[in-house]
């Protein structure tokens, strides 16, 4: 009875302490189901948008030279159905998912930086609400999801449409980069004790390469942003063919992202299958290995063909053939994954449910994307077929069968976990018929209007062509299928209301999170458990109820804190308590920051857009304030007699992998502008630029110098702060200067060794690498000072040096890019130079 | 369906009128045949593992399955596909001297064309393309504002049109008749109203209207207040001399083309004049100034100015 009562009192505590306020106190939410639910519902809401904005389409071509909408409603039109579709449902949706689902999945009670993930949401919603606002004020983006300059460029579109673009997408793409850096520290990081990365539910290496992916994508989009950006505001050409830019070098960053985009998508959608796949066919997937393997490989291979949506524009045929052959065996890391899934069903003994029938529209209309996709990988066939029709029913195929197919599934299939109500099924399956056969009525005809000419993106064509009935068929697919959307929210919303309670673990599954409360409670676990297979409900029946009575870790709840495991990465063994962040405005006053610098930007008031930013690196330093422990703690009771450290005081914390994981983010950012400046440099066709910088060797020289004495200087804080000898002060007090001085160094050899950047993009771009340069060594000035206060506020000792080691790694940084941009900067002019 | 009807030209990849067309849509036949098998085995394979009969497990060793469905089968199928695609392609590609070389410059939206005549003279046309039946033909593609794409679904595969560089593409047309082509890039308010007419020729017959076409010059025809007229309102960006290089589309073929606007109505004695004067609201957006202010008999004298042959 006893120990009972104690366990009740803990879950209370629990409650409590993972609890979000009610009222305003919302705002601060840092809870993952909370942001994951709250991300999924924006998503599903933009998903409703972009459906109906596809549905305007139809209707204009239902019939030849239709008057419902004209030229400029069609083109903001179709522009915001591809933009809002990719990054504010498709992106959004899989973050909601993963945000949600990881922690339970992987036996923790949260993700490893809950308000990050918060922030992401926050950002996500504001550059949402401004690509939908720019909507409602009839100046939506009109050059097409992917921007081509010169089209997006100034001169050809003069309005705020491509700005409001530009700046949207970016703001939401911090979300991207906040989920990404998010879910890599977790997966590596925060998992049950005993899950080694071989025990580990295929959804989390999905998840984990696709966050790996989308820290390693979206850069170049980023980057391909800002500099088109800064062309369309100050007039610097990057992208302007008769001052030194290239209009090709916008489609090989945009590509660069936009590729391996299709697999950030489809990954997480092939994640839910490999999770409902072995529960319906009651026994675990054969091939995890080859499943991983299969994972990984998708993940190198999608970044080496992005050139096949360049396929017409004049690259010579030798080098499409490379791009030809990784566009068709990056369908090999699939056909793996389906055949696993079919010899597992084969292998055991599957039963029909809803979910499944979700899975064979999947399985059917993916299949068919995948083949067309070969297709296209053929260079002569695409250059027929680019730019139709027909890749418009492929696109389709791929994302509506990969993804949206999946996720209906998903969404069934865990309905009874997140909202405790059973599944019926019947409007389910009318749903699922509406969509199946809508969508092939829609779609599968369509690679045939493009075959016979039809191209993309036109709002209006002549009768007479031979495309009348093709397209009015297709009208009338898509009102079906959004019957069948319809049919399926109606459903849910039922299911949700008035759904009888769910039984638990309705379909029998074998993995943690249906171990937990239908719905689950705040906290996830009431402790947490050992894990000893990737189905641990199916071979250890005594968990559930283990992990209940509170006889896993970290049962009991003290000291107010949030508490989860931390992992060693590979092999699962604990090697940390993480505290986790209780509910917090900072994420949103942070967001909000943002929100100034961009909106600000977007309207041309660039003074307060410099405040904005300025007040975004404040919030984001008082945020990181609130982080840490003001004194030494002993290793604390983890339960099952474990004794561990708190994560501030290990040295492979969450943050450290945090931090690495943004640094990869940044260097890929950084490694795509070398590669803009390089492309220039051998292709633009009004290459070589008047005159080349010119300070001379001893300014750059100096700079280099000062941003390794920074780095020695935050090297020697380390130390003196581990070791107790010496004291770090004047070591920090010395980095911050040197950083100060490799800024100046950098804003010097802008001012003094080259004309102004609108003179030409050779200019442009060095200005804008000795930028980049200057604005880190600013960031590691910042950071010597924010150490330094720190230390003296007691955050710091011995044992708690993550600040110290975090500001250390970002100066290593520094110096690294510094010393590549400089010789580049310098050495390219003397090694190749010869001004025109 | 797959060929257009009705006294139209023919604008459909699968039916092709020129050699690379040909090979590609050979290719397209080939490889729907392939996915349609591939699909109905895909789905078979899918259904037979959820609607068995049998409870227990069944067919081969799960390493087996994945190892011939996923790895050795899609290996070989796309190697091979990989071979014939790039023997294919390089089959395409602008090798050797064409016998025709036509200079294409891509505008917002409609196309110039520049042949040479036996003199090496230029000649400019507007949205109408001719060419030789059963030559080598270059098509070398700029662009003077932002991107486009050249295509000619019945003659060969599309180019893009891109500024600062030249793209060549070669066609060799395997029939003589009209076709359509059009504008693959979105570039922008009018992309879809960007299509031009081409012609195929008997070889001697396109060689006597080059000829025809060198030196036209049809300023000085029709009556005096049309060409007035034309003087005051037009010519800042039109001619009616094919040696002309202008900013807008060159008019002195006008009569013999079929569409107006490159593509958007056809070339009626009706039309011209709806078009003369409302052409902001036939195609809106389009680079030309409005003119709905003219009045009916100056349109009247533009418009039989313009009919002048």
């Amino acid at each position: 009875m006893n120990e009972t009562a104690g366990v009740s009192e803990d879950r209370r505590e629990l409650t409590r302490l993972f609890s979000t306020p009610p009222g305003f106190g919302r705002l601060a939410a840092v809870n993952h189901s909370v942001i994951g639910l709250r991300f999924m519902l924006v998503a599903a809401m933009f998903f409703i948008l972009g459906g109906l904005l596809a549905m305007l389409l139809r209707a204009q071509l239902a019939i030849p030279g239709n008057e419902f909408l004209d030229n400029e409603a069609y083109n903001q039109i179709f522009t915001m159905h591809g933009t809002v579709m990719m990054f504010l449902f498709a992106i959004p949706l899989i973050e909601g998912l993963a945000l949600y689902f990881i922690p339970k999945f992987l036996g923790a009670r949260d993700l490893s930086f809950p308000r990050l993930s918060a922030f992401g949401f926050w950002c996500y919603l504001f550059g949402g609400l401004i690509l939908l606002g720019s909507m409602f004020a009839g100046v939506a983006p009109d050059s097409g999801w992917f921007m081509y300059t010169p089209l997006s460029g100034r001169e050809f579109t003069p309005g705020i449409n491509a700005d409001v673009w530009l700046i949207g997408v970016t703001f939401v793409e911090v979300s991207a980069i906040a989920f990404g850096i998010e879910l890599v520290a977790t997966v590596l990081k925060v998992r049950s004790a005993g899950m080694s990365l071989g025990r580990m539910p295929l959804f989390g290496w999905y998840i984990l390469i696709t966050a790996l992916m989308m820290v390693i994508g979206f850069p170049p989009l980023i980057l391909a942003s800002i500099l088109l950006e800064i062309e369309r505001a100050f007039a610097w050409p990057f992208f302007d063919v008769a001052l030194g830019g290239d209009p090709l070098l916008w489609q090989h960053l945009f590509w660069l992202f936009g590729h391996p985009e299709v697999y950030i998508i489809f990954l997480p959608a092939a994640a839910v299958v490999s999770m409902m796949v072995p529960t319906f066919a009651r026994r675990p997937l054969v091939g995890y290995h080859w499943v991983v393997g299969a994972i990984i490989a998708t993940g190198f291979i999608s970044f080496g063909l992005w050139v096949h949506h360049m396929f017409t524009v004049g690259i010579p045929h030798l080098a499409l053939v490379f791009f030809s052959a990784a566009s068709m065996f990056v369908a090999l890391p699939t056909t793996i994954q389906f055949f696993a899934w079919l010899a597992t069903l084969w292998q055991g003994r599957p039963v029909r449910r809803l979910p499944m029938l979700y899975l064979f529209g999947f399985l059917f209309i993916f299949v068919c994307g995948g083949l067309t996709g070969v297709m296209l990988a053929l260079v002569p066939f695409n250059w027929q077929a680019h730019d139709t029709h027909f890749v418009v029913a492929h696109l389709h195929y791929v994302l509506i069968g990969g993804f949206v197919f999946p996720v209906i599934a998903a969404l069934y299939y865990w309905l009874p976990l997140f909202s405790g109500k059973e599944v019926s099924g019947r409007l389910g399956q009318w749903a699922f018929w509406l969509l199946f056969i809508g969508f092939n009525l829609t779609f599968l005809h369509m690679h045939l209007t493009g075959l016979v000419g039809m191209p993309r993106r036109v709002y209006t064509y002549p009768e007479g062509l031979g495309w009348e009935w093709l397209n009015l068929v297709s009208t009338i697919g898509g009102f079906i299928m959004t019957a069948g959307f319809a049919a399926l929210l109606l459903d849910v919303i039922a299911t949700v209301r008035t759904g009888a309670p769910a039984r638990r673990n309705p379909w029998q599954a074998g993995t943690l999170e249906w171990s937990l409360d239908h719905p689950p409670a705040v906290y996830n676990f009431a402790s947490l458990p050992e894990v000893r297979d990737v189905e641990p409900l199916w071979e250890q029946p005594d968990l559930e109820e283990d992990v209940r009575a509170g006889r896993g870790y970290l049962g009991r709840a003290r000291n107010d804190w949030q508490e989860t495991l931390g992992v060693h990465a590979i092999s699962g063994r604990p090697d940390q308590i993480i505290l986790l962040p209780g509910p917090t405005y900072m994420p949103l006053i942070t967001a909000s920051c943002l929100l100034v610098f961009f909106l600000s930007f977007l309207l041309g008031i660039y003074w307060l857009s410099a405040i904005g930013a300025a007040a975004s690196l404040l919030a984001a330093l008082r945020w990181a304030w609130a982080g840490g422990l003001d004194r030494d703690w002993p290793d604390q009771d983890a339960g099952q007699g474990l004794k561990l450290p708190l994560h501030p005081q290990v040295i492979e914390a969450p943050g450290w992998w945090g931090m690495l994981a943004g640094l990869l983010c940044n260097g890929t950012f950084f490694i795509t502008a070398l590669f803009g400046y390089l492309y220039l440099w051998a292709v633009a066709p009004q290459w070589p630029p008047e005159s080349f910088i010119d300070t001379g060797m001893l300014l750059p020289a100096a700079t280099v110098l000062a941003a390794f004495l920074a780095l020695l200087a935050f090297h020697r804080a380390v130390g003196n702060n581990a070791s107790g000898q010496g004291r770090p002060v004047p070591a920090l007090l010395a980095a911050g200067l040197m950083s100060a001085l490799a800024l100046a160094g950098c804003a010097m050899q802008i001012a003094t060794g080259l004309p102004h950047p609108t003179t030409h993009a050779y200019v442009a771009l060095t200005t804008f690498l000795l930028g980049y340069c200057g604005l880190h060594a600013l960031i590691a000035g910042v950071l010597g000072v924010y150490c330094w206060l720190r230390l003296r506020a007691g955050y710091v000792s011995a044992r708690r040096s993550l600040d110290l080691r975090l500001a250390r790694i970002w100066a290593g940084y520094t110096a690294a890019v510094m010393i590549i941009v400089v010789v580049l900067v310098q050495g390219m002019p003397l090694l190749l130079g010869e001004a025109s | 369906m797959l060929v257009a009807g009705c006294g139209e030209p023919s604008v459909s990849a699968l039916a092709p009128a020129g050699e690379a067309a040909s090979e590609i849509a050979r290719i397209t036949w080939i490889m729907i045949a392939a996915t349609l098998l591939l699909m109905v085995v895909m789905s078979a394979l899918g259904l037979h593992a959820v609607y068995r009969r049998s409870d227990g497990p069944v067919g081969p060793s799960p390493l087996a399955v994945i190892l011939a469905g996923g790895v050795i089968v899609p290996t070989v199928v796309l190697l091979a596909l990989l071979i014939f695609g790039v023997r294919s392609g390089d089959g395409m590609l602008p090798v050797g001297e064409a016998a025709v070389e036509v200079r294409v410059t891509a505008h917002q939206w409609w196309w110039q064309f520049e042949y040479r005549d036996a003199e090496g003279q230029s000649i400019f046309t507007a949205n109408e393309l001719h060419l030789p039946v059963g030559e080598a033909v270059d098509i070398v593609v700029e662009s003077e504002d932002v991107i486009h794409s050249f295509w000619v679904p019945a003659l060969g595969g599309k180019i893009d049109a891109i500024p600062g560089r030249a793209n060549r593409i070669r066609l060799r047309p395997t029939e003589t008749g009209q076709f359509r082509g059009q504008c693959a890039e979105f570039c922008g308010a009018q992309h879809a109203r960007m299509a031009f007419d081409v012609q195929v020729h008997a070889v001697d017959d396109f060689h006597d209207l080059i000829a025809d076409m060198g030196g036209l010059d049809r300023s000085n025809a029709g009556p005096t207040a049309g060409r007035e007229a034309f003087e005051q309102h037009c010519m800042e960006c039109h001619s009616r001399y094919t040696a002309r290089d202008h900013e807008g589309p060159n008019l002195a073929r006008l009569p013999e083309r079929r569409w107006l606007g490159a593509g958007t109505v056809s070339n009626t004695s009706g039309n011209l004049r709806e078009w003369i004067a409302g052409h902001q609201a036939l195609k809106p957006g389009n680079r030309m100034p409005d003119h709905s202010a003219l009045d009916d008999d100056t349109v009247e004298a533009l418009a039989r100015y313009l009919e002048e042959q």
